[in-house]
């Protein structure tokens, strides 16, 4: 399990800006908590990028998107352009996989890396007419805690849809998107651990969506989420707690 | 790489192109062919994979629409909601010199408490106190053109150039209009006019949503509208605390809020341009908290409260004013009529007001009388005795025989010369209540002078409101609408209809068809208290004396068979003819004489979305209330409908039959057809109503017609 708990690219201090930008739809629309408030770019042939000055040098080893359209054909990449105050050549850290397309999100780690300066690369490889779009993004240090509940974690799936019957029963739908729920109970954190729970609780809430994922291996697990109720806090023995939270999918 | 033309396999148009876009799935109806059809078709479908597969978009020439939408019974319905508030604009400077044209910071983006860069607000108009400044292209084009102005998004800057050069800050008021966008779930939408690449609609409307509720308030006539309610949106992210500020430069009391309807279905998603405008509302209140953000709204229709006539008659105006004519109102008139004018002006021989020369002008005099004190009643002559000033719409008397101490005056005069329903209508809402041509239906309008050419005389000399103008069941007070079996309404995008009953179901008019599955209420209503037996018309009322002329119809069939010799409210109208005021009668007596069905319902989808009170639909619904158990594309009209958009969309209402139409699509015999039912092809017989001799025959000769006919 791989918990985004402190995303570089949204903090205040990050600068986003894209290679082309519709006018009501800016590169700052991916620092929006929203996820479907969306940059998009212009309708080009090239290919479109999004960079972040993350204001100084940074550990990276996560990365997330969520609501992300790529140009046809193309895929989504991550590049390093350095640690200077300007932005250097750009060199790719990896290929992202494709959003799941159940949860509209995907989460990637890679071997850390030192950036200040760093794309998100929307490859256009046979120069379409086309655009880019990106409605959320997580970039940082992945935490993972001891306890790693990829085993025998609970998620429900939910669909908030409203039916209406005729007298005969036949049915009109109105749809709603579906979202998943469900609870985490961390165990066995240690001390430090159960410090960078404490402090990530403090931060996001319930009211910050972060990115996290279940099971890397698995894409339907990467999320874009909330935490939805209280932190629950057991000591099991000393120097050992058991850590619960309740959290559902952001729609 | 080599761009494929359009072709075509049986009327399916492929388009293969180079272009933009998400391919997205045809709807894909159920379709059984023949092998050698389904050869081509797996030849079609292989080919649309190799595009794709080689980075082609490939889509269908397939248009999702709202109509589709509606019908499909596993849909995602989104509602739009468009603010339209303004920003109080102050601090110009000058741009040029000598200065014609001024600038003023005004951002595309509104600054957000917690979100980057915050909400997209373009700017959509500017006012100069109650003028609207044309929008123009450019910073030259606002210097070459007064009134005029220009908003450039990329600078965030405003530039205008005032009505009269002047500095826009002299004004006592200059405002920018905005647009914020919500919705029922986060959206990007191409919206036509805007910013290129689309615009977000926020997620923020949630709980409360207004609703529309029309309904006739005065059995068939009388659209009466209580659009309005609350409009809730969150407030978490503390966005409208400032928005709402008493001591900001937001302005929201009567401006604009538009509710619009569309959404996704199969996988498609219905363009901005599909959506339906619901409603149009007006703030009348706005209030936040923490959690939530509301707007009270009301409707629109409140301009119909005001009263005509409108200027009062004082020595201001008219130093020499008779006394007993101070204070009355210079009146409003339509057609011909003959009526006592006003006294305003004692000197010389006397200066007579026919109208009020400030909202219209005199077609003719025809004739001025004057009548002693003893009834003796004589014919004046132009010129000889009296002048006329059309324009001023007043007639002087120059023979000081007829002098106001000596007789009395009474004029045969036509005011205004629009005569029919559409007409007066028109010029009633253009003239005293601001509407603009685009705010007109005007087909709807031309249609109506079609099916209502009856001559009317509307002369309003005492104060009323323009609603009981319209309509109203009050004794002695005419109405347009009762005059002419009407309607006025106002669609869902707001523009001003007019509606004749002549025309039930207009030929070609395409009905919305509704079944039992349909329907998730469906309640019959009794229907047996309504039947009367007679209804009376009044008409040609004598301006002078107050009478009125009357005419008749009668239903013995009711009469006798529900045993009542009640009538039914009696039409007071503005008509002339003796022979439109009987024709009134029979159609009255005939559509809401006898029984009716009545039925409240709530639908289980939303078909009904684009339905206004007065629309017509067929209705199949078993089992119903009728001698064959069954409802089979019954005819039947809204008399009531109400619309809601949350937390689901929602019609509910009331449908009611018009009695002896029966279940027909339904339309007078228009003047130029064949009064003949010899003559009449199959389909004029079907179409439209004929009279029947006293034995119920249509052709007395041919006993085939015989109850054919729907009075006697």
């Amino acid at each position: 399990m791989i918990i985004l708990d402190d995303n570089r690219w949204t903090l205040p201090t990050s600068l986003v800006s894209a290679t082309s930008e519709a006018t009501a739809l800016p590169a700052v629309m991916t620092q929006h908590p929203e996820r479907t408030a969306v940059w998009r770019s212009l309708t080009q042939s090239g290919v479109q990028a999004l960079d972040c000055d993350l204001g100084s040098v940074m550990s990276l080893d996560t990365v997330a998107v969520a609501n992300a359209k790529l140009i046809m054909g193309g895929t989504l990449v991550l590049q390093n352009r350095g640690t200077g105050s300007t932005p250097g050549s750009a060199v790719t850290v990896l290929t992202i996989d494709d959003l799941d397309d159940e949860t509209l999100a995907v989460l990637e780690t890679f071997p850390a890396i030192s950036a200040r300066h760093v794309r998100l690369l929307w490859t256009n490889p046979s120069s379409l007419l086309d655009y880019a779009e990106c409605g959320a993004i997580g970039l940082g240090p992945g935490f993972v805690p001891v306890d790693d509940p990829q085993w025998g974690f609970p998620m429900n799936r939910l669909d908030p849809s409203v039916l209406t019957s005729a007298p005969d029963g036949q049915a009109t739908v109105t749809q709603r998107r579906q979202f998943a729920s469900g609870e985490w109970d961390l165990r066995w954190n240690t001390t430090a651990d159960l410090d960078r729970l404490r402090q990530w609780y403090r931060r996001v809430g319930t009211s910050t969506p972060f990115f996290a994922s279940f099971y890397e291996v698995l894409d339907w697990t990467s999320l874009y989420m909330r935490l939805t109720g209280q932190r629950g806090l057991t000591g099991l023995a000393q120097g050992i707690f058991d850590v619960a939270i309740t959290w559902e999918e952001t729609r | 790489m080599r761009l494929y033309p359009p072709f075509s396999v049986y009327g399916e148009r492929i388009v293969v192109f180079q272009g933009v876009g998400t391919p997205v799935a045809a709807p894909a109806p159920t379709l059984t062919v023949d092998r050698r059809l389904y050869a081509r078709f797996e030849a079609l479908r292989s080919l649309v994979t190799d595009f794709r597969s080689l980075g082609i978009p490939v889509a269908s020439s397939y248009v999702p629409n709202l109509a589709d939408l509606l019908a499909w019974p596993v849909r995602e319905t989104i509602a739009l909601v468009e603010l339209e508030p303004s920003v109080t604009l102050s601090g110009f400077l000058a741009v040029d010199s000598p200065a014609t044209t001024y600038q003023i910071p005004c951002p595309a983006f509104e600054p957000h408490p917690i979100y980057p860069g915050g909400v997209y607000r373009p700017v959509i108009g500017v006012r100069e106190n109650a003028t609207d400044l044309v929008g123009v292209s450019s910073v030259l084009a606002v210097g070459a053109t007064q009134g005029s102005y220009f908003w450039d998004a990329a600078g965030d800057m405003l530039y205008v150039h005032s009505t009269t050069d002047a500095s826009p800050d002299t004004f006592a008021a200059y405002q920018a209009f905005v647009r914020l966008h919500l919705a029922t779930t986060g959206i990007v939408l191409n919206r036509t006019g805007e910013a290129a690449g689309g615009v977000y609609f926020w997620p923020w409307i949630t709980g409360q949503s207004p609703a529309t509720d029309d309904a006739l308030s005065d059995d068939l006539f009388a659209v009466k509208s209580t659009a309005g309610g609350t409009l809730q949106a969150t407030n978490g992210h503390e966005f409208w605390y400032r928005v709402f500020a008493p001591d900001g430069v937001w302005n929201w009391k009567n401006k604009s809020v538009r509710l619009l309807l569309g959404g996704r279905y199969r996988g498609l998603e219905v363009p901005y341009s599909g959506y339906l405008p619901l409603a149009t509302m007006l703030v009348d209140d706005v209030a936040c908290d923490d959690t939530l953000a509301s707007w009270t709204l009301k409707p629109p229709v409140g301009i119909l409260d005001q009263s005509l006539p409108v200027t009062p008659l004082f020595e201001s105006a008219w130093p020499n004013i008779d006394p007993n004519v101070r204070g009355q109102y210079a009146p409003i008139g339509y057609g011909r009529t003959t009526m006592t004018p006003l006294l305003v002006d004692t000197s010389g021989s006397g200066t007579y007001l026919i109208a009020d020369p400030a909202f219209q002008s005199l077609s003719a005099v025809h004739q001025v009388t004057a009548v002693a004190s003893d009834g003796t009643r004589t014919g004046l002559t132009l010129t000889t005795d009296y002048t006329v000033d059309l324009a001023g719409c007043t007639i002087t008397i120059v023979n000081p025989t007829y002098a106001p101490s000596a007789t009395g005056i009474v004029v045969d005069v036509t005011g205004s010369p629009l005569v029919t329903f559409a007409g007066i209508v028109r010029d009633i809402l253009q003239t005293f209540c601001g509407v603009r041509n685009a705010d007109l239906d005007v087909a709807s309008f031309m249609q109506a002078a079609t099916d209502a050419p009856e001559e009317l005389s509307v002369w309003l000399t005492s104060q009323r409101t323009i609603n009981s103008i319209l309509a109203t069941s009050e004794a002695e007070q005419p109405s347009l609408e009762r005059s002419v079996l009407g309607l006025v309404r106002q669609n869902s995008a707001g523009l001003w209809q007019v509606r004749i009953r002549s025309a039930v179901q207009s030929p070609g008019t395409s009905t919305v068809e509704l079944a039992t599955d349909d329907f998730a209420v469906f309640t019959p209503e009794s229907t047996l208290a309504s039947a009367f037996a007679s209804t009376t018309v009044f008409f040609g009322q004598d301006t002078e004396s107050g009478a009125w002329q009357t005419t008749q119809a009668f239903d013995d069939a009711t009469r006798y068979l529900q045993e009542t010799t009640d009538g039914g409210n009696p039409l007071y109208t503005f008509l002339i003819d003796a022979g439109d005021a009987q024709t009134l009668a029979q159609r009255y007596q005939l559509i809401a004489g006898g029984k009716r069905h009545s039925i409240t319902f709530t639908e289980r989808g939303a078909l009904l979305y684009a339905s206004l009170v007065g629309d017509v639909a067929a209705v199949s619904f078993a089992p119903a209330p009728t001698s064959s158990g069954m409802f089979e594309a019954e005819t039947l009209e809204l008399s009531e409908i109400r619309k809601t958009i949350a937390p689901i969309p929602q019609i509910s209402g009331v449908f009611r039959s018009l009695h002896g139409l029966g279940n027909k699509g339904w339309a007078w015999a228009p003047d130029d057809a064949p009064d003949d039912w010899d003559d009449c092809s199959d389909t004029e017989r079907s179409l439209y109503g004929f009279w029947a001799d006293d034995s119920g025959l249509i052709d007395s000769g041919d006993g085939a017609t015989a109850n054919l006919k729907v009075w006697a």
